[in-house]
């Protein structure tokens, strides 16, 4: 995430549309990639992109601190990202148990008809809509976005030994398929 | 380290670089000396890689669009109760502005529960005196045997 200085932010927070629109560019590739990671579904990647902008919009002005800008930014976005899929998976029918589908993901028959059904994109992909979307924001976080396990503790309000349990978990899933060769490297 | 800690670091820490000078070297020249792990250590740097290849998209421009509109209507303010008072929750618990309220908040919190259970476990009994977790005699529950189970009777 680009870094935005303090004197943007004041602006911004004045109602200048030139402020926040920089702020804007600065981080709308972030806030809607997290979001199409977490949501895996393009339209609802666009809403919550537009959700957290309203969000930043209408609170700017109590959040003035640059050190806590950018924690809160991935704050609001991992949270709208996760309400949102789980609104869209209760409206579809779709949405998994964590543990289970990662178990399903990673086990070779199950494993190859899931990812036929949910997913083209990809099978590396399709393990990671596999996941709970507790679990996919960690991957989202620190493989895309490249946040450390402070950063990820701090933005999703969790102890760092629950952000490597949650990093190593999908990650054992997925070197089991590598090993049973249903991910092509 | 044992090849079972050094595995579990390599899945995370190691990966991740998250590990101090020390560990990190000392990992290292165990992978050297180890096919298990050195071949552990090539297959998670791969689907690391992997992952991070995953594309990164640019937003439709008419997000932004939307959303200027949106400001410039007003709608932006417009929300619902239940919204309005997540954000203010959420405001709250993370801003340091609010550090010091949230403490007192919370310690508040944790008074009034405990005096709570304290008061409303306490029962007053017929003469005026209070007592803890009062206990009726039932006569014709009484079998007998007192308090005592099975096993204590057998050895009696």
């Amino acid at each position: 995430m680009n870094e935005i200085s303090g004197e943007l932010l004041t602006k911004a927070s004045r109602g200048d549309m030139e402020a926040f629109s920089a702020i804007y560019k600065g981080l709308c590739g972030f806030v809607y990639n997290v979001a199409l990671g977490i949501t895996q579904n393009r339209p609802d990647a666009e809403e919550v992109t537009q959700d957290v902008f309203v969000k930043i919009y209408r609170n700017l002005n109590g959040f003035g601190f640059r050190s806590s800008f950018k924690t809160w930014v991935y704050r609001i976005t991992v949270n709208t990202a996760i309400n949102k899929y789980k609104i869209s998976a209760r409206n579809n029918k779709r949405y998994v148990n964590g543990d289970e589908a990662l178990q399903s993901a990673s086990d070779e028959g199950k494993g190859m008809e899931f990812i036929d059904r949910e997913d083209k994109r990809g099978k590396l992909e399709s393990i990671l809509s596999a996941l709970s979307p507790d679990l996919r924001s960690c991957i989202v976080l620190r493989e895309m976005e490249g946040l450390s396990y402070k950063e990820i503790a701090q933005s999703l309000a969790i102890p760092i030994n629950t952000v490597r349990s949650r990093l190593k978990r999908p990650r054992e899933a997925l070197l089991a398929r590598v090993a049973k060769g249903g991910v092509n490297r | 380290m044992r090849c079972e800690e050094i595995r579990e670091l390599l899945i995370t820490d190691y990966a991740d670089g998250e590990l101090d000078k020390g560990r990190l070297e000392s990992i290292r020249l165990h992978i050297e000396g180890c096919p298990q792990c050195r071949s552990l250590e090539s297959r998670i740097m791969s689907i690391r890689t992997s992952l991070k290849a995953e594309r990164q998209e640019v937003p439709a421009a008419y997000i932004w669009e939307r959303l200027k509109l949106k400001i410039a209507s007003g709608e932006v303010y417009r929300v619902g109760f239940l919204e309005k008072a997540g954000e203010s929750f959420n405001a709250f618990f993370l801003s340091p502005r609010f550090k010091l309220a949230r403490t007192a908040v919370v310690t508040a919190a944790i008074i009034i529960i405990t005096l709570g259970v304290v008061l409303f476990s306490r029962v007053e009994s017929p003469n005026g005196t209070d007592f803890y977790a009062p206990y009726s005699y039932d006569a014709a529950a009484d079998d007998g045997h007192g308090f005592g189970t099975g096993i204590e009777q057998y050895f009696l």
